[in-house]
């Protein structure tokens, strides 16, 4: 039970994609501006790699082992596309908003990664907890990444304005890219000093 | 030899299941997709005649049929070619984005313009809403301006749909820029004004409007599709008058 919680509870902090494994900032960078948008881009993903993870792990003993990464990029890929249709069908403004970056997943290298490194070993129920852990970790950062940048870049929380106008001057860096990159950094020396467990008892 | 035949067997059965998976769900979907789309723009044209069919946000926040039967009930569309002649076997409804946004290369001209009209519930009066499309500074951006019953004063402006920097260039989405379009008049003494979308310190007159600050390029653009395009539309509406 405890290693099952684990596999979950792993990739939230000590193994996070996003500031451990350092994969998937691509659309860390892309669509943090706004907190709403960065909340559906982790659904998305987080569903995609459970997904992902699912098949390809059902699928591990039968693929034949030289066409393994394009199997899995055919399965990825299907899903991706089948998530961004369903978004344009029935969230269409939020599609709007997130255009290529939904299509972009297919190029997450967490979902690649997690299905090589994970999925194609382990049988689906644990691939699976895998994948809301990853997918989880990875929203994790994206989340406190676009409440940062869109708290000081305009001043609102989810479109709720907090720092007024009046007095206080949206931080235009925040809501370019570099903006983006700052604050990564800032969040992965953060966890390697302060949080990560690991390292601190390695030291 | 029994590898590599297992190899293509199950590669071929992995496309297979995956394109027959695909391609269901894009059929099953598509129509609903295609009338959110549909929706987006009759909503926009809407909005810029001063509707209240969406909320602060700029999310449509009536329901789809409440937004079909507003739309028909109150506007009509013409399409226009780059001649600003009526195009009679083509409706606003069937234009695509390529055909309405898409200079050619030689004229800078698109291939169709085109045009909305709004006839007040009460009154009758009418009002007109035309397309403008244009390069900023990273992408396209697209907007609906309607026009008073003159074909000169301004009654609104949205912007719809771009990807300027957010903050800089993508300012344009917001009221604060769109409400200074307001009033503005294209016409003065009978001949058409070049528009002007100025920066701090020149004057702000009945054609032209203040810029965004740190959106230089943003706002050049704007300027030189907001005339590049309204000057189509002029020529139709010059046969217009000259028909009353």
């Amino acid at each position: 039970m405890a290693k099952t919680r684990k596999i979950i509870t792993d990739p939230l902090s000590d193994n996070n994609p996003v500031t451990w494994q350092v994969l998937g900032v691509c659309s860390a960078l892309a669509v943090t501006t706004q907190v709403s948008t960065a909340v559906v881009m982790s659904l998305a993903l987080t569903t995609v790699l459970c997904f992902s993870n699912v098949v390809i792990s059902m699928l591990r003993n039968l693929i034949p082992n030289k066409i393994r990464m394009i199997v899995e990029l055919c399965v990825i890929a299907t899903l991706v596309i089948l998530a961004d249709q369903i978004l344009r069908a029935f969230l269409y403004d939020i599609s709007k908003q997130l255009s290529v970056f939904v299509g972009l997943i297919i190029t997450n290298c967490i979902v690649m990664g997690r299905a090589e490194a994970y999925a194609l070993q382990n049988p689906p129920f644990k691939s699976f907890l895998d994948g809301i852990g990853n997918g989880l970790g990875y929203s994790v950062v994206l989340i406190a990444v676009a409440s940062l940048r869109e708290l000081l870049g305009s001043g609102t929380w989810f479109g709720i304005t907090i720092l007024d106008t009046s007095w206080y001057t949206g931080n235009t860096l925040m809501l370019l890219p570099p903006g983006a990159f700052v604050i990564i950094g800032l969040l992965i020396w953060l966890q390697r000093t302060f949080i990560s467990k690991t390292l601190r008892e390695e030291d | 030899m029994r590898d590599q035949l297992k190899v293509i067997g199950f590669a071929t059965v992995i496309c297979l299941v995956c394109s027959v998976l695909l391609a269901v769900v894009s059929t099953g979907l598509a129509p609903r997709q295609a009338r959110n789309k549909a929706n987006d723009v009759k909503g926009k044209v809407l909005q810029v005649f001063g509707e209240s069919v969406t909320d602060a946000k700029g999310k449509i926040c009536v329901t789809p049929d409440e937004l079909d039967s507003m739309y028909s009930e109150r506007i009509t569309g013409i399409v226009l070619d780059a001649q600003g002649h009526k195009v009679d076997s083509r409706t606003v409804d069937s234009l695509t984005a390529q055909e309405v946004n898409v200079r050619d290369k030689a004229s800078r001209l698109k291939t169709f313009y085109p045009l909305y009209i709004y006839t007040a519930p009460e009154s009758g009066a009418k009002r007109y809403a035309i397309h403008v499309s244009g390069k900023g500074l990273w992408s396209t951006v697209k907007a609906f301006m309607a026009l008073e019953g003159d074909l000169s004063t301004i009654a609104g402006i949205v912007f719809y749909e771009h990807q300027e920097t957010p903050g800089l260039g993508g300012e344009v989405e917001k009221p604060f820029f769109q409400d200074r379009f307001k009033g503005k008049k294209w016409i003065a003494d009978g001949n058409v004004q070049p528009f002007r979308v100025t920066k701090p310190g020149a004057p702000i007159t009945d054609h032209s409007v203040d810029g965004i600050t740190a959106a230089t390029m943003t706002c050049i653009g704007v300027e030189r599709f907001l005339n590049a395009d309204y000057a189509v539309y002029h020529r139709y509406f010059e046969q217009m008058k000259a028909q009353d």
